[in-house]
Order: structure tokens, then C-alpha cells, then sequence
């Protein structure tokens, strides 16, 4: 299994959003997608699924164009996460969960026990198995995140591609969502996470692809894209670092002076 | 605690689909028993098998029945248009003439009308009906190509429903006389009156695949209740899904309307109603309308016969006297979902 772009340029609405991208993705470890407001990493992720079509380059799945795969056949390979987690009818948290089946299901065939099994294991290990009754509507927004996470892990596919999976929830469940997904990679699928948390990105990460104005600034362990130098390039901040309980850490501290602000916005320009 | 797993799987309301198929039972029972000859039951029912009275076959074999099988099939299709539109869009305010084919229909009926065509020949009118709807959906999928927005389909839909619109004004404006007049506002009015086997056949093939259509999409229009993009990665195709959908309102109104005429409010209401009951789960909720649609405009079918009026009120406007309060009521009840 392999999701590769090459060369992949994204437009959206007639702004240049992704500029030659080249990445290979492999499972085996957690993926964290990195970078600043408006960087391209939604656009690079629902680019992954073939949801848009790149200006120029590919998007190949094990080396077939994505855009050209049946649909069907592709949802089974890759659930997608999206952000938002917007849900237009009240409907119960199980039978929403029930939806990430429906690339199994034909037009009129039911939910089978294979499925239930899925739905509920699902709900298990996103830690909403309280909740199946409940209204989506009616949820918290944490928990209305959960709910799609596990409505993604339905599925039972070999890709997540998950976009800022952790943003609503509370510390305890933002820890408990980050080693699901670090889990999920342990098992041997391609797990893919959009965060905007580099403490959380740093410690659960195998890998973090770092994005800046729709280019790739960085690729690789997270001590490297998470130095000093990438953090205040792309994001204009610095960081305190440490180890604890023999893991290294990394908290953003403060913005870098106005003055090497000012130098990255002349550098924008030219 | 339940497992969780078992519930995803139990159906919403186990008894809706029966319950509703009984009062479905009980409406076209009335529809065969009640009309202006007075039969006892046990002469229908042998009418029916083709025995008995000659006179007591013709009016339950050729009036009554062809009535009922229509009220059925037009009630079940509006209803589970309206079901699968306010599913597609995520819109509880559409219903099936949002598409313009009910527009399209009734301007090509009208058009029938004006011209004397449909006095000429009977079939003429629901025949221009069709072809009328049918024109009007390629018309809108037409409109509505350069975006796979659900948005544009409306605006395409309205576009052409007040196209037709405006087009049947101007019929009524320029009748030559005022009888022309009224036989077109009569005709619009919506009614099941005087229906043939004609009006069967024409209309049910089409209603029929306009069913089996809008059914086959339903998990799509459940995908669609978590946005585009997810509906899109959970495996649909959004641009077939889309024409299926066209395709099955355009052939199934626009077949009901064409023997029927307009009658509103069912697509509307029959959807709201059922919604809760149907875990508010839009793949669920099309064969329950369908169910609810065929018995409630076969009730008022019913209604329109039983009632006391110097001219014989019409069906649609007994549905939209009906739907109103009805909606009013619904829309009340269910605020917190939108």
C-alpha cells in the first residue's frame, strides 16, 4: 500500500493552494500534516482522496491514478475524516456511526452482523459506546468528534485520512484520540492526521510533513521538523523544548520578535 | 447497557412500514366502496372477481378502480419525491415540484388543453404532460451543469418552474374565451375524476421508475446527511446520484401530475410527518412516504366523494386545505431540528 503525489499543484478558486508537492506515504506510522493557517493541508488531504482535481501532477494509489479509481472500490481503501463534523439530521449516534459501512453495503442489502461487529468496535475505541442513542445533533462538540472518528474507523479501511481529528476535545480525549490513531498506524495501516497541536504532533507523530503557503517546507521525524530554525521560518515562533519520562516535548512559547517577523513577510514578497 | 452494535442495526420503528400499510388497506377499501351508486361490499368485491351485476362490474372495474390505482401511485410518488429531495438537498422546505417537473408537466397539459388537442383525443393531455416534464429535466440537468452543488439544481428548478409558470398564464391570459379559462384553472386544481385505464397505463410505468430510481440512491441521500465531500469518500458517485434522482422526479411526477394535475402539499407534509418516526434516517424515510403519500391521497380521494358540494371539490385543493394546518403544526413541533 502506497499513496504517492508527484508534482501535485492544487487551484481553488483560481488561487494557487498547493504547489508541487512530491510525498510518499507507507503505513507503519503515524503521519502528521503540520503547518500554519491556510498552508494547503485540508486541500492536500482531500486532494489525497481525489475529492479535487490538481491543476497539474498526480495522486497515485499504489500506483493508479486516484481520480480514475472506481469510487466504491476507493472508499473501502480510504475512510476520510473531514473537519467540521457537520451532521444535517438528528440522527442517532450508532446509525451515524452505521454510515462509514455504507462502502460495503449494495443499494438494498442490510446491515449485516459483520457490520454491527465493526459499528460497534468502532464506537468502542473512539469511547462512544454511551452515546449510541443520543441525537448527533445533540452532542458536544467533542463528542460529536468522536462520533466521526468512529464513524471513519467503521469502515475497517487500510487508510484514515483524518483532518484536525483532535481540535474540539479535551485534553484526556485529545490523548486518548492521538494513541488510537498511533495505534491505528501500529497495526499497519496509513494514518494520516492534519493537527494544528505541535506538542501532541511531536509526541505521537512517527513522521511530520510541515506545509507553508501550499509548499512542502519539511518532511521527517518530528525532532527535525519541529527544530528551532522550520519553527520559526513557517511559523514565526519559538518553542520550549525538554524530555519528559524519556520523550522529548515541544510547547510553543512565543511569537519571534516583530523584526524577523518583518523579514519573513519581505521574504513572502519576493 | 445495550450493545451498541445491536441497535445500529435495529430498524428505527419496526411496526411504521405495517402500520402503514394498513391504513393504506383501509383507504383503497373506502375508495372501491364509496361513491355516488350505492354497492354493498359483497357486490364490489364480486365486481371485482368479474362476476355479478354487469352494471355493478363496469362502475367498480372501470371507474372506481382505475381511481384507486391511481390515488395510490400519484400519492406514493409525490410523497417519496418530496422524501428523497428534502433527503438530497438537505432542505425540509423542498418538495417535488422544486425540480420544475411538476411545472414542466402541467404547462405541457396545458398546452393540450389550449390548443383543443385534448378534445380531439383523450391521451393527449397526460401524453403532453410527460413530454412536458421530460423536457423540462433536460432543460435543468442542462442549467445545472456547470456545478455539482446541490444548489444549483434548485435554482435550475426554479428557473424552469416559473418559466412554465409564466407560460401558463399567458395560456390562461390568451384563452379565447372564458370557458377555455376555467377548464384549464379546473384542470390545475388537481383531481382524480373520471380517470381511465388509459390514465393507468400511461402513468404507472412511469411512476414506477421513478420509484425504483429514487430508491436506489436512498444510502447515497444518507451520505449526503454528512456533507459532500464525506458522501463523496464514502464511495457515491454525487454526479450519477444526482441525474438518478433528476431522472426518477422528473418520470415520476411528471407521469402523476400529467394524469392528476397539481396537487400540492403532499410531497411536503407526508416527508415531515414520518421523519422522527423514520430516525430521521432519509434512506428510511422513502418507503414510509410512499406507504403514507398512497393512503392519505387515497383518503382524501375518499373525502372529495363523501363531501357535500355543489361542484365536486378537488383533490388538490383538499390536500393543500388539509397540508396547511397540518404543516403549520409540524413545523411547530419540529423547530429544534433546524
Amino acid at each position: 500500500m502506497e499513496l504517492a503525489t508527484q508534482g501535485l499543484s492544487v487551484d481553488l478558486g483560481g488561487a494557487a493552494v498547493l504547489r508541487d508537492i512530491d510525498l510518499v506515504l507507507r503505513p507503519g506510522g503515524l503521519v502528521g500534516l503540520i503547518g500554519p493557517n491556510g498552508a494547503g493541508k485540508s486541500t492536500l488531504l482531500r486532494a489525497l482522496l481525489g475529492l479535487l482535481r490538481p491543476k497539474s501532477g498526480r495522486v497515485l494509489l499504489d500506483g493508479a491514478e486516484i481520480g480514475r479509481l472506481d469510487r466504491r472500490l476507493l472508499a473501502r481503501q480510504a475512510a476520510y475524516l473531514p473537519q467540521g463534523h457537520q451532521v444535517h439530521w438528528p440522527l442517532e449516534v450508532a446509525r451515524l456511526v452505521a454510515l462509514g459501512r455504507l462502502p460495503h453495503l449494495a443499494p438494498f442489502q442490510r446491515l449485516g452482523a459483520a457490520d454491527a461487529r465493526a459499528v460497534g468496535e468502532a464506537m468502542a475505541r473512539a469511547d462512544i459506546g454511551h452515546l449510541a442513542r443520543r441525537e448527533a445533533t445533540s452532542l458536544s462538540g467533542g463528542e460529536r468528534a468522536r462520533a466521526m472518528l468512529a464513524r471513519a474507523l467503521a469502515g475497517e479501511t487500510p487508510i484514515l485520512l483524518a483532518d484536525e481529528p483532535v481540535t474540539s476535545l479535551d485534553p484526556y480525549h485529545q490523548l486518548q484520540v492521538m494513541e488510537l490513531l498511533h495505534g491505528l498506524a501500529g497495526e499497519g495501516r496509513l494514518v494520516v492526521a492534519v493537527l494544528h497541536d505541535l506538542t501532541l504532533a511531536g509526541r505521537f507523530c512517527d513522521r511530520l510533513v510541515l506545509l507553508d503557503r501550499g509548499r512542502l517546507a519539511a518532511d521527517g521525524p518530528p525532532a527535525a521538523v519541529l527544530a528551532p530554525e522550520p519553527l520559526a521560518r513557517v511559523y514565526g515562533i519559538e518553542a520550549v523544548s525538554g524530555t519528559a519520562g524519556g520523550a522529548g516535548y515541544v510547547l510553543p512559547w512565543r511569537r519571534v520578535p516583530a523584526a524577523s517577523a518583518q523579514a519573513r513577510e519581505t521574504e513572502d514578497r519576493c | 447497557m445495550t450493545d451498541p452494535a445491536a441497535l445500529a442495526l435495529a430498524p428505527a420503528r419496526r411496526g411504521l412500514a405495517p402500520a402503514l400499510l394498513a391504513l393504506l388497506l383501509v383507504a383503497a377499501a373506502a375508495s372501491l366502496l364509496v361513491g355516488p351508486a350505492a354497492l354493498s361490499p359483497g357486490a364490489v368485491l364480486q365486481a371485482l372477481t368479474g362476476q355479478g351485476d354487469a352494471i355493478a362490474q363496469a362502475i367498480v372495474v372501470q371507474i372506481r378502480l382505475p381511481r384507486l390505482l391511481l390515488s395510490l401511485a400519484v400519492g406514493a410518488m409525490l410523497a417519496s419525491a418530496g422524501a428523497a429531495l428534502q433527503g438530497y438537498l438537505r432542505n425540509p422546505l423542498a418538495e417535488p415540484s422544486v425540480l420544475g417537473a411538476s411545472g414542466g408537466a402541467a404547462l405541457g397539459a396545458v398546452i393540450a388543453l389550449y390548443f383543443g388537442l385534448a378534445a380531439a383525443f383523450p391521451l393527449a393531455l397526460p401524453a403532453m404532460g410527460v413530454a412536458g416534464a421530460l423536457l423540462a429535466l433536460l432543460l435543468v440537468l442542462a442549467l445545472a451543469r456547470w456545478s455539482e452543488n446541490p444548489l444549483a439544481l434548485i435554482l435550475a428548478g426554479i428557473a424552469v418552474g416559473a418559466g412554465a409558470g409564466a407560460a401558463i398564464s399567458l395560456a390562461l391570459n390568451m384563452s379565447p374565451n372564458p370557458f377555455a379559462a376555467m377548464e384549464i384553472s379546473f384542470w390545475l386544481l388537481g383531481s382524480l375524476e373520471d380517470r381511465s385505464f388509459q390514465h393507468v397505463w400511461l402513468a404507472l410505468p412511469l411512476i414506477a421508475a421513478g420509484l425504483v430510481l429514487l430508491a436506489w440512491d436512498a444510502r447515497a441521500l444518507d451520505a449526503m446527511a454528512l456533507g459532500e465531500d464525506s458522501a463523496r469518500s464514502l464511495g457515491f458517485d454525487l454526479g450519477r446520484v444526482r441525474l438518478r434522482l433528476v431522472a426518477g422526479v422528473a418520470l415520476g411526477v411528471g407521469g402523476a401530475v400529467a394524469v392528476s394535475g397539481a396537487i400540492g402539499f403532499l410531497g411536503l407534509v407526508v416527508p415531515h410527518l414520518l421523519r422522527p418516526l423514520a430516525g430521521f434516517q432519509p434512506s428510511r424515510l422513502i418507503l414510509p412516504s410512499a406507504l403514507a403519500g398512497a393512503a392519505l391521497l387515497t383518503a382524501a380521494d375518499v373525502a372529495v366523494r363523501l363531501i357535500p358540494a355543489t361542484n365536486e371539490l378537488k383533490l388538490g385543493v383538499v390536500t393543500a386545505l388539509l397540508g396547511v394546518p397540518v404543516f403549520i403544526y409540524v413545523v411547530l413541533q419540529s423547530r429544534r431540528i433546524w
